[in-house]
């Protein structure tokens, strides 16, 4: 029986797929952009004993398709810059692997050349973390939000923005907020700096997400008639998740932007969430839907989902009004580590009253690994690494800059209304909602709560339900 | 073809390590045999390398596990298993992430095949007479390269060193290690 297999092997040797020949392509144009020296990748993969000594990991990693990180399903939506390999590259990797990694004949091809620095060329202006973070040798991944004064002398137009980790051993995400109301600023100061803790969130309420960033993430184009306005004045808020490598290490962080003219498209984020989560200890499959109706004709140019280490499965469907289904996005394993932002290669045509279809699914069970809880507990909506969320940032170009307003306006009263749904007490209104808003939100709810008990009854829920319908627009 | 026949001989002695006889230096200089295992209860053998992130990342571990273990009677060791790393490469890193113990330099890889490692972090656990009694992961932090537990909920190593010091054979003696393989075969 060894013997038949090992005379197989030998068989499989003599065409078996060389470093040379079929490997080195591969690494090079899907692997090389981060695995190369002073990139985020823990390794290089350029030259045939760097990647030969590695075979077996490459093998195993793509096979599982851990590597290249790429988390959405082929087929439902087409996404810009995709980091996928086919079936037949992952096999010839595996094959190799097998074969003992061989060098093969010739040359290898050239290594690619990359640019240096900021991929966007030299930014107009860098904003970089006041003072460098130290994040622990070891322990839970560390989450925090650093607040940096844009200190800028008048308004400013943002066609484009490129993070540069400081420490790319330990930085794994970056998401960059636009804070004009001072609370991120509050914040840092009660914990004694310029930075806080924020695992699920920098607090600030959701709207200001400016660009994410994750290893091995192309730096989106600079587009100067969909630019983002930065008040004077204004905060950047980079909220930044830390791996610990092993030894205590440092980071600074930077961010370069690039200037532009006002634009001449209007860009919306459309928030999608479902607050009301119970999900049971032990549910190895929870679903959760959340839906939301277009108020007016816009493009959809990007898509993130998000939930933490209980996230399974997401799916976003479009309905169109003429009743056909677009599918946005589907992941079918999730992995809160590699959450990304994807940008569709052409932007999607979503007519006025398209209704976004929302499902994601949780494994709250023993038996998911990533699970926090030991043993499982029922978990809720929230910010916490054991607490849960259904949310998608969607990003939407409206025809013209004067759109915004009256979109997000419209979104926020669905939002809002998808909250009060299952809204038991005040204090749970999520903090996604903007503080101002929040505010407001509760002195008006405060009115329904007839018997003034702060919480929330079938008839009281009703009650602010038809009034929110009544006052969302037509 | 002689490439599979070292893997089956490795695979072979892995099966009986007694009488363990090796040779090593590690970064300080000093040289290690087994005759320092003589009066020790057990002996740890962590298989290492400097550019794994997932073998760099437990030495705090490594080192918790030294700490506690060491002053009731157990020896402990990295192996650096990676033959194109040079020595001072090696010997930087052991400074960098501050091992709290020897990191023996094993270019050769004598204690991975002799232990049957194929992979780091992996350990090995030895009886003073140097027989194995457990390979495979630390803990299962890692489930596998792709998942990370928040919370390690095995601790394999742990259970198997109070078991050889209580006289008792540990009763998981083998594990899967997930990590950085081992180049065993020998490429160049």
């Amino acid at each position: 029986m060894r013997l038949l297999a090992f005379l197989l092997g030998s068989v499989a040797a003599i065409a078996a797929p060389t470093f040379n020949q079929d490997v080195a392509p591969i690494l090079y144009e899907n692997c090389a952009t981060c695995h190369r020296p002073g990139e985020v990748a823990p390794f290089s993969l350029l030259s045939y004993q760097d990647a030969a000594k590695r075979a077996s990991l490459i093998a195993l990693a793509t096979e599982k398709r851990f590597m290249p990180p790429w988390k959405a399903e082929p087929g439902y939506g087409k996404f810009a810059h995709e980091r996928r390999l086919t079936d037949e590259q992952i096999r010839t990797l595996g094959e190799w692997a097998k074969a003992g990694a061989p060098e093969g004949e010739g040359a290898a091809p050239k290594v690619p050349v990359f640019p240096d620095g900021w991929q966007l060329g030299m930014p107009d202006r860098v904003f970089q973390m006041p003072a460098s973070f130290e994040v622990p040798a070891d322990g839970p991944d560390q989450f925090q939000c650093f607040v940096i004064p844009s200190e800028l002398a008048s308004d400013v137009f943002v066609g484009g923005a490129e993070f540069r980790p400081g420490n790319a051993r330990v930085v794994h995400h970056a998401l960059v907020m636009v804070d004009t109301t001072g609370r991120a600023r509050e914040l840092a100061k009660a914990n004694g700096g310029s930075s806080y803790p924020c695992f699920g969130g920098a607090r600030i309420g959701a709207g200001g997400l400016l660009f994410g960033w994750a290893p091995g993430s192309v730096p989106p184009p600079v587009e100067p008639g969909i630019s983002r306005k930065l008040e004077k004045g204004t905060d950047l808020v980079v909220q930044i998740h830390y791996h610990p490598s092993g030894k205590v290490e440092r980071d600074q962080s930077s961010l370069g932007v690039y200037l532009s003219g006002p634009p001449t498209k209007g860009v919306a984020t459309m928030l999608m969430l479902n607050t009301n989560l119970y999900i049971p200890a032990g549910a190895t499959d929870h679903r959760v839907k959340a839906s939301m109706t277009l108020p007016q004709d816009g493009e959809l140019f990007g898509i993130a989902p998000h939930a933490h280490y209980l996230g399974k499965e997401m799916k976003i469907d479009a309905h169109l009004p003429d009743g056909s289904v677009r599918p946005l996005i589907y992941i079918k394993d999730w992995d809160f580590n590699w959450q990304g932002q994807y940008r569709y290669e052409t932007p999607v045509k979503l007519p006025k009253g398209t209704r976004i279809e929302l499902e994601f699914s949780y494994d709250n069970s023993a038996g998911n690994p990533q699970n926090p809880s030991n043993p499982p507990k029922m978990v809720r909506w929230g910010e916490q690494t054991t607490d849960e969320m259904a949310v998608a940032f969607l990003g939407i170009l409206l025809p013209k800059p004067e759109d915004v307003v009256p979109f997000q306006r419209a979104v926020m009263a669905q939002m809002v209304q998808s909250i009060l749904t299952g809204l038991e007490s005040l204090d749970d209104l999520p903090p996604e909602i903007p503080p101002a808003q929040s505010r407001q939100l509760r002195t008006a709810l405060a009115i329904f709560d007839r018997n003034k008990d702060g919480k929330f009854d079938d008839a009281e829920r009703a009650a602010m339900k038809l009034m929110i319908g009544l006052m969302l627009p037509q | 073809m002689i490439r599979a026949l070292v893997l089956l001989a490795a695979g072979c002695c892995a099966l009986s390590a007694g009488a363990l006889s090796f040779s090593l230096v590690d970064t300080t200089g000093a040289r290690h045999t087994a005759e320092e295992w003589r009066n020790k209860k057990a002996v740890v053998v962590f298989f290492t390398m400097t550019d794994c992130p997932l073998s760099n990342g437990y030495v705090p571990e490594m080192n918790r596990i030294q700490a506690e273990y060491a002053k009731q009677g157990v020896a402990v060791y990295a192996a650096h298993s990676d033959p194109f790393v040079k020595d001072d490469a090696v010997r930087k890193h052991t400074a960098e992430y501050g091992f709290t113990f020897p990191v023996l330099l094993d270019a050769k890889l004598m204690l991975a095949r002799a232990a049957g490692a194929t992979t780091v972090p992996e350990v090995a656990v030895f009886s003073a007479s140097g027989e194995l009694q457990y390979l495979g992961r630390i803990d299962n932090r890692m489930e596998d390269i792709t998942r990370r537990r928040t919370v390690a909920t095995e601790h394999e190593l742990r259970d198997a060193l109070d078991a050889v010091m209580a006289g008792r054979a540990p009763k998981v003696a083998r594990t899967r290690a997930v990590g950085c393989s081992i180049n065993l075969q020998g490429v160049k």
